[in-house]
């Protein structure tokens, strides 16, 4: 059983009264009749004793409370026969044996001693001037061994003596009562505290964690806003402590290494920062409970916790013994911590991390026994609002759950740094001290929907039968909670790209990222137009091949009408060099990706008929320079493949077949032969589509969170499944290539 | 998967400082050197409408498309639009495939409409060769083959997160997720 709080007193806890003086037969009397601690100066109502007595109950008679610093109480004694009083001192004990620390000495004009004495007292040991009087006195001295300036809690109760010293030739019957001064904390209360920087906000590395921690501190706080920012009421609902998730993975490896944990570390380090306070309350000497900070000087108070179940309960039943079992793990280690994870798979049952911090103003001293506990001290010039405070540090582990209790650590501070659960404590604390348990308060994972996005005219057909909610309960289980803010369920409007302009703009911009042959049978103009919207339109193989043909066979012409060229060249050598330049533009167009080609092929075509122009009057040499630079923007072709295409040195005029029969081969070379075609332009297409969607997403700057990205395809692109892809945003690096390869 | 770039940020998620463009290539912050991954993308190929458990009129309104993929998808048990959304956040959140292929479904009404595809993806052959790409055996709960994370459609009604899915979703150290027996 818990000692009564506050506890009862047995006599000899005190120093044993000085031995009185045997009483010789004074021919004159005086007695000492009453004592006590009063609202007012008035007859004490309170009991006052002698000499040994039975344990004294907590609220049982010879003990009053008193708010030290805020009550302006009196003490008040009667003497029968005060006229043979020169003088009275009060003196202050504490428990547990020593002498008094302080006293107040009143003195008398000879026969001045009133029958109803008394002496102004607000608990303060720091003599203050309104209280250096008594009435009818001629001078009242304090001397005080002032460890404390108050009475304070957690010392208390303490002895109150009152010793009557007769004039000379006088006598006292009974020379000395006390009572018993109590201070005690009438209650605790458990709240959210200010928003305070975590870290010093000026170095760059804490930003983010402080920001993070700020923005998790605006969502309590508003979440607790009905309850007065009290950690105490609604007690057995659930406060998320939903911590920003949006941190995804970069790379395919991000799924097999730690990445996850690493980058979820460098976002919170060892788990968030929730400040708690602290407001308590003392018992007046009048009616009620009042604000005495002064009562707290030396005060301490425990953080107690506890973990939850492992969250597992609710999750779906195909995983839920076995995650249990998994959570089951070194439960003897910290048994306060329930299921929460481990320290072993990163969390803070077991050890590791401190659950609670310092803040400032508020020292801190983890127990050396208790499990992860701490105890902090009050601090009496913070207002009492704030009596203590601490940062509470959990675990950044989604689905951990912790009951935070705090209690005002009366007396020893061994006696509360005991092995125990925080059930057990409550159940039997060493002093039934008044204690604040929180709301259970469970960390979750917050991942921002930021936008659905589909292509115009899409919405009809893209949205219904899904919702959203749906999504978000698959991941409930993993405790992560979607913030499903900037996205809606069927029926109501989803951000839609701004036109097909705008998401041609996209897949242009993407275009460069894949061959030129994939842009070539791009029908971009069809792209996100149309009925159906589709988001890729392709052309088939003959298509392709067609559209191909045709685009050399205008690059033929362009190049014919050339200025240049028809400055200085005749006839036959101007279709020599167009028929070049369009076989290098047909090589390009297949081969190279777009960006490889800084976005113009024909410009970097023209780039390579330039340099063999400079040679065309050397004949042969035309020939074998071509060829050599060929070679070099092609690297990666064998330099008898480029040789056995008939590129160059014909003298025969334009041979639309002979052109043809390039064009296929390079095309076959490239994969874009009909027999791969589909499968091609599938590969490159899911590529196109990914950046397209990123440069959108990365459009969207700062706008944190997954991007969702709904498209339908062309039947003669994709007729095989219902595809998803993860990437990030954009896919396309900003910065241009700087060179040709 | 395709290979994957880092967020969109213009300005560093942790820092605040500006991120110039050689920065926005490689994502890292030149003054906090924090790595931006504080934006994703999903793709889903096909409107989500035809995510939704078969029916004729379903059926009679796709046909004209010659668009098996819409017949096939919408023909197994317990699919869901939800669920391909949910398998793509997963890759984002750092999960890799469970190693279950296609499996045989769970009966259903509809028969005489898919039996051609889907027995024929019934085989072991099929199954090991639709096992997912770049599967993890030990990051996924053995005998579970309903992880949301594999390509078992004859799970499709019962896909979760597995436990070893649920656990690294949590924060849990992947190295000790692993182990786990």
């Amino acid at each position: 059983m818990p000692v009564a709080y506050p506890p009862p007193i047995p006599y000899d806890a005190y120093q044993a009264l000085a031995q009185a003086a045997p009483l010789v037969e004074p021919c004159h009397h005086c007695s000492l009749t009453s004592l006590g601690l009063e609202t007012q100066r008035q007859n004490p109502t309170m009991t006052s004793f002698t000499g040994a007595h039975a344990e004294i109950a907590s609220g049982g008679g010879g003990r009053r409370a008193i708010a030290p610093g805020v009550d302006d109480a009196m003490i008040t004694w009667q003497i029968d026969n005060p006229q043979h009083v020169e003088r009275a001192v009060l003196r202050m004990y504490y428990r547990e044996g020593g002498g008094h620390f302080w006293e107040k000495t009143i003195t008398w004009a000879a026969g001045q001693c009133p029958a109803l004495g008394s002496t102004p007292f607000s608990g303060a040991m720091n003599d203050p001037v309104g209280e250096q009087a008594a009435q009818g006195a001629q001078a009242v001295a304090v001397v005080a061994q002032v460890l404390t300036t108050h009475l304070t809690a957690m010392v208390a109760p303490y002895r109150l003596n009152l010793t009557i010293y007769p004039a000379a030739g006088a006598g006292a019957e009974v020379q000395e009562r006390f009572i018993y001064v109590d201070v005690v904390v009438s209650s605790v209360r458990l709240f959210l505290g200010a928003q305070v920087s975590i870290t010093a906000e000026a170095a760059a590395e804490h930003r983010g964690y402080n920001r993070r921690n700020a923005a998790l501190w605006t969502a309590l706080n508003q979440a607790l806003n009905g309850n007065g920012q009290e950690l105490t009421r609604d007690v057995d609902v659930v406060l998320p402590v939903a911590l920003d998730g949006n941190v995804f993975s970069t790379d395919d490896a991000d799924m097999s290494n730690n990445t996850a944990v690493t980058a979820w570390t460098q976002a919170w380090r060892d788990g968030p920062r929730l400040p708690l306070r602290v407001a308590t309350q003392v018992r007046a000497i009048g009616d009620g409970d009042v604000d005495a900070p002064e009562a707290f000087r030396d005060g301490r108070f425990l953080w107690d916790w506890e973990g939850g179940d492992g969250n597992t309960g609710a999750v779906h039943r195909l995983a839920r013994d076995k995650l249990a079992g998994y959570y089951a793990h070194k439960t003897g280690e910290w048994p306060t911590g329930g299921r929460n994870t481990h320290a072993d798979y990163g969390g803070k049952r077991g050890g590791g991390d401190p659950l609670f911090v310092a803040q400032a103003d508020f020292p801190l001293n983890a127990c050396g026994t208790r499990a992860g506990a701490a105890f902090t001290a009050a601090n009496a010039t913070s207002t009492a609002a704030r009596t203590t405070e601490v940062m509470f540090a959990p675990s950044k582990i989604a689905g951990d759950q912790y009951r935070v209790t705090v209690w005002f650590a009366y007396d020893m501070r061994d006696a509360w740094d005991i092995a125990s659960t925080a059930a057990a404590m409550r159940a039997a604390p060493p002093f039934a001290t008044p204690h604040a348990r929180s709301r259970p308060m469970r960390i979750k994972r917050r991942v921002t929907m930021a936008r659905h996005w589909t292509l115009d005219g899409q919405f009809a057909v893209s949205n219904a039968n899904f919702s959203w909610a749906r999504v978000a309960a698959y991941f409930d289980d993993a405790g992560i909670e979607l913030d499903l803010a900037n996205v809606d369920n069927a029926g109501t409007p989803v951000f839609q790209v701004p036109g097909s302009a705008a998401y041609q703009a996209a897949l242009t911009d993407a275009l460069l990222t894949v061959p030129a042959g994939v842009g070539q049978a791009l029908e971009l103009a069809q792209c996100g137009t149309g009925n159906r919207t589709y988001g890729l339109r392709f052309r088939d193989n003959d298509g392709f091949m067609t559209h191909l043909q045709q685009e050399a066979e205008d690059v033929y012409t362009r190049a014919l009408a050339y200025p240049e060229a028809q400055a200085v060249l005749d006839i036959p050598s101007r279709e020599a060099v167009a028929r070049i330049f369009a076989r290098v533009w047909a090589f390009f167009a297949v081969t190279y990706s777009q960006q490889e080609l800084r976005g113009n092929v024909e410009n970097r075509a023209a780039d390579v008929v330039e340099q063999l122009w400079q040679t065309w009057a050397s004949g042969d040499a035309l020939r074998d320079a071509a060829l050599a630079r060929l070679e070099t923007a092609t690297q990666n072709l064998a330099e008898d493949k480029v040789k056995g295409f008939p590129l160059l040195g014909s003298a025969r005029p334009y041979d639309r077949t002979q052109n043809e029969k390039t064009v296929r081969i390079l095309v076959w070379q490239h994969k874009m032969d009909a027999d791969n075609y589909v499968g091609s332009i599938s590969e490159h297409g899911d590529t196109l589509v990914r950046n397209a969607s990123g440069i959108l997403g990365g459009g969207d700057a700062n706008r944190h969170g997954i991007h969702v990205f709904t498209y339908d395809f062309a039947d003669n692109r994709s007729n095989y499944e219902a595809s998803g892809w993860a990437v990030s945003s954009p896919r396309t690096p900003h910065a241009a290539p700087t060179a040709m390869p | 998967m395709g290979g994957l770039e880092p967020s969109n940020a213009a300005r560093c998620p942790d820092c605040d400082a500006v991120m110039g463009i050689p920065l926005r290539k490689t994502r890292l912050c030149g003054t906090c050197n924090h790595k931006a991954r504080t934006s994703a993308v999903v793709l889903t190929l096909i409107p989500l409408r035809y995510m939704a458990a078969f029916s004729q009129q379903t059926y009679d309104a796709l046909r004209g498309m010659a668009a098996y993929k819409y017949w096939l998808i919408s023909s197994i048990d317990g699919v869901r639009p939800e669920i391909l959304v949910a398998h793509e956040m997963g890759h984002q959140l750092f999960l890799p495939h469970a190693p279950f292929g296609f499996n045989y479904p769970n009966g259903g009404l509809n028969l005489a409409f898919y039996w051609r595809w889907i027995l024929r993806l019934a085989t072991p052959l099929v199954r090991s060769m639709s096992s997912p790409v770049g599967a993890e055996a030990d990051l996924h709960e053995t005998a579970n083959t309903a992880c949301m994370m594999g390509y078992d459609f004859g799970q499709m009604a019962n896909l979760h997160f597995c436990t070893k899915c649920i656990l690294r979703l949590r924060g849990w150290d992947v190295t000790a997720v692993r182990a786990l027996r």
